[in-house]
C-alpha cells in the first residue's frame, strides 16, 4: 500500500488543505458543526479560521510558537485549533478535567505565549506561574474571544508554507511519573489517521453527523469531531454534555449518525435506560475506545439497543485508532483487528513474534506516530524505534487475527477511558493516620467488568481493619482525589508482597489476597 | 412525600457513595461543591428510583442544588400521582 504521507505535497498546511478542500467540493452551504442552538457551515468555518490566524499574528503569536487552548468543545476551541494551524504555529488543547496542578505545568512545559481560556478558569489559575505567557484571550467576559474575530476584516489570509512533517499540534498524556507528556503530531498525521480509520475502516460519509463523549484535549475526541468529519464533509456536535443524561438529550436532539463512546459511558447509558430511554434510531454506528469494552457490556447492548459496538484501541502516540472492530465482523471482548496502514505484532521479551494464543508485548508501526514527547529524550527513546511503538501493553493474537488485551507492563491503568496513575493515589492514601503501607490495583474480574481502583492496605500497629475504616479510607480519598480515582474497594493485607529489590511487587497483590486477607 | 423526606432520602444515597454527611446542605451544589462524576451522577439517579420508584433525569450542563433535585423529585412524585388519578 503506498504511504499516505508520500501522497500530500511536501510544502503542505493541514488546516488550509482541510478548509480549502471542503470548499472546493462544493460543501461552503453544509453543516461542519452543530453547537447549542447554532450551526456553523464549512464557509463560516473557513472565515473564521483565518479571522483567528490573524487575530493570533497581530498578538504576536509566530510560526512554532505554542497557544495553550483550555475550553470546553466549543466554536473557539475550532476556529483557535484550526487558526493556530492555518499560521504555522502550533495549539496545544488542554483537557479541562485536568487539575490546576496539571495546567500550571503545561503552561510551562509547552512554553505557550498565548492561552485561551475562561474567565472561571483564569481565576482558578491565577497567578499564573509559566514565565513564558504573553497574552490570556477569555471566551467570555468583557471582550469575549469571538468579539475580537467579528473586529478582523473579513479576507482571505494566507495560510503559513508549513511542511507536511513539520509539527502541527501538540496533545498532553499521563506520565507514568504523573507529570503529563506533551506528545508531538505533524501536519500529516490527521491525514493518515483520517485516511486509514474513518474512511478506509469506518466508511465514513458526507452524510453522517458524528457524536463524541470524549472531548477535543483527547486524541480519540479530536479525530472524532474534527479531523474526520472534516476529511469527508460530514458534520459533527460539539457538546458540553457531562454525563448520560445529557449526551440521551444530545442524540434526541441532534439525531447523529455516528457515536463514539466510551466503556462506562456505555454502562451509563444502559444504566438508566429505565430512567431516560435513549432514542437510537439514528445511530449507523457505535464506536468504543480509551479503554477495554467489557463483553457484558457489548452484549446488553445488542440486546437492548440491536446494535453492535464496533471497539477499538488506539494511543495518544498514533493519534487515533490502529486496532478495530468491524461492524458486523465484531469479536466483544477483543480490540479487533488491525486497522489498513498499521503493522500491529505481538513479540517475546526477545522480540520473537509470539504464536496465536501467546501473551506478549504490543507493538505497533505506522505513518502517524508522534515525532516524540516534548523534552523527553529518554522516554522518546524508550517508547519509539523507527517507525514503531512499544506500547505498553500486554496483548494475544486469536487464531481468527483478533487481538485481546491482556494488561500492561508498567503499572498505569485505564478509568473513565483516563490513565490513572497508582503513585498517585498511594500517595494521598499514604496521609490517612492508619495506614502503614499501601498499594493500588486495577481490577475487572479478567476483562468482565469496568476497571474498578482497589487499594490494598496494611495497617499501623495496634490499628484493626473493619468495614467502618474501608469507608473511611475512602472517604479520605474522595476528598483529596478527582471521584473516579478514588478507591472502591480497600482490602486489609498483613504485609504487601516485594520484589527482591524490596519495591512492592503489584502484579503478584492480586494473586495473594486470598492468603493474606484479614477477615473484618 | 415532604420535601424533608426527599432531601433525608436523597442525603442517605450520597453518604452511600462515600460523600460526609457533614458536607450536604440544602445550597450544596452537585458537581461545583461535591465534585460528583458522571457514573455517581448516574448512582443517584439509579438510587432515587429503586428507594422512591421514581424517575429524574439529572442534566449535568446546569449544576443544580441539593433542594433543587429534591424539587425535582415532589415534581415528578405529584405528576405520578396526579396522572394515577385520571381514570
Amino acid at each position: 500500500m503506498e504511504r499516505v504521507s508520500e501522497q500530500l505535497p511536501s510544502a503542505f498546511n493541514v488546516a488550509a488543505y482541510y478548509l480549502n478542500s471542503n470548499l472546493e467540493r462544493g460543501n461552503s452551504q453544509k453543516v461542519a458543526f452543530f453547537y447549542q442552538d447554532d450551526t456553523y457551515t464549512y464557509d463560516q468555518l473557513s472565515r473564521f479560521v483565518q479571522c483567528t490566524a490573524r487575530s493570533l499574528l497581530t498578538l504576536g503569536l509566530e510560526r512554532e510558537n505554542r497557544i495553550a487552548i483550555l475550553l470546553p468543545d466549543s466554536p473557539e476551541l475550532v476556529f483557535a485549533f484550526w487558526g493556530a494551524i492555518w499560521l504555522g504555529a502550533v495549539p496545544v488543547p488542554i483537557n479541562t478535567a485536568c487539575s490546576v496542578d496539571e495546567i500550571q505545568y503545561i503552561l510551562q512545559d509547552s512554553r505557550a505565549k498565548i492561552l485561551l481560556a475562561t474567565q472561571e478558569w483564569q481565576e482558578k489559575l491565577t497567578p499564573i506561574q509559566s514565565q513564558f505567557l504573553e497574552h490570556i484571550l477569555l471566551k467570555d467576559g468583557d471582550n469575549p474571544f469571538l468579539s475580537r474575530l467579528t473586529q478582523q476584516p473579513d479576507e482571505p489570509f494566507p495560510c503559513a508554507e508549513t511542511s507536511r512533517d513539520e509539527p502541527a499540534f501538540w496533545l498532553y498524556t499521563s506520565g507514568s511519573t504523573g507529570k503529563p507528556k506533551g506528545v508531538i503530531h505533524l501536519h500529516q498525521s490527521m491525514v493518515v489517521c483520517a485516511e486509514h480509520y474513518a474512511k478506509a475502516t469506518l466508511g465514513l460519509q458526507p452524510d453522517d453527523i458524528t457524536y463524541s463523549v470524549a472531548k477535543v484535549p483527547f486524541a480519540y475526541g479530536l479525530g472524532n469531531t474534527l479531523y474526520m468529519p472534516m476529511a469527508v464533509g460530514a458534520a459533527t456536535v460539539l457538546s458540553d454534555a457531562t454525563n448520560a443524561f445529557d449526551v440521551i438529550s444530545d442524540i434526541q436532539r441532534y439525531q447523529p449518525t455516528v457515536f463514539f463512546g466510551i466503556p462506562s459511558i456505555y454502562a451509563n447509558l444502559l444504566s438508566v435506560q429505565d430512567i431516560a430511554p435513549l432514542n437510537v434510531s439514528s445511530l449507523r454506528l457505535c464506536i468504543s475506545a480509551a479503554e477495554q469494552l467489557p463483553e457484558s457490556i457489548w452484549q446488553k447492548w445488542r440486546e437492548t439497543y440491536n446494535r453492535e459496538i464496533c471497539e477499538g484501541i488506539g494511543t495518544t502516540e498514533f493519534l487515533h485508532i490502529f486496532l478495530a472492530n468491524r461492524l458486523g465482523e465484531c469479536k466483544p471482548g477483543t480490540s479487533g483487528r488491525p486497522v489498513p496502514g498499521y503493522d500491529v505484532r505481538i513479540v517475546d521479551e526477545n522480540g520473537i513474534l509470539c504464536p496465536p494464543g501467546e501473551i506478549g508485548d504490543l507493538l505497533v508501526s505506522g505513518e502517524s506516530l508522534m515525532l516524540g514527547y516534548w523534552n523527553r529524550l529518554q522516554e522518546t527513546r524508550q517508547t519509539l524505534y523507527g517507525n514503531t511503538m512499544r506500547t505498553g501493553d500486554k496483548y494475544l493474537c486469536d487464531a481468527d487475527g483478533y487481538f485481546k488485551f491482556k494488561g500492561r507492563k508498567d503499572d498505569l491503568f485505564k478509568v473513565n477511558g483516563q490513565w490513572v496513575s497508582p503513585l498517585e493515589i498511594e500517595d494521598i492514601l499514604h496521609q490517612h493516620p492508619q495506614i502503614l503501607e499501601v498499594a493500588v490495583v486495577p481490577e475487572s474480574n479478567e476483562g468482565e467488568q469496568l476497571t474498578q481502583v482497589v487499594a490494598y492496605v496494611s495497617l499501623k500497629p495496634g490499628q484493626d481493619s473493619s468495614p467502618e475504616l474501608e469507608t473511611s479510607i475512602c472517604k479520605f480519598a474522595k476528598q483529596r482525589l478527582p471521584h473516579f480515582k478514588a478507591p472502591k474497594t480497600v482490602r486489609f493485607v498483613e504485609q504487601l508482597p516485594r520484589t527482591a529489590t524490596g519495591k512492592i511487587h503489584r502484579k503478584l497483590i492480586g494473586k495473594i489476597q486470598s492468603l493474606a486477607v484479614r477477615t473484618h | 412525600m415532604d420535601t424533608s423526606k426527599a432531601m433525608d432520602t436523597l442525603k442517605a444515597i450520597l453518604a452511600d457513595l462515600g460523600i460526609p454527611k457533614e458536607s450536604l446542605h440544602n445550597d450544596t451544589l452537585l458537581h461545583e461543591d461535591l465534585q460528583l462524576d458522571s457514573t455517581e451522577i448516574v448512582e443517584v439517579a439509579l438510587g432515587l428510583k429503586r428507594q422512591l420508584g421514581i424517575s429524574v433525569k439529572l442534566e449535568g450542563r446546569q449544576d443544580i442544588t441539593l433542594a433543587q433535585v429534591c424539587n425535582r423529585i415532589e415534581a415528578v412524585l405529584l405528576a405520578n400521582s396526579n396522572s394515577n388519578h385520571v381514570t
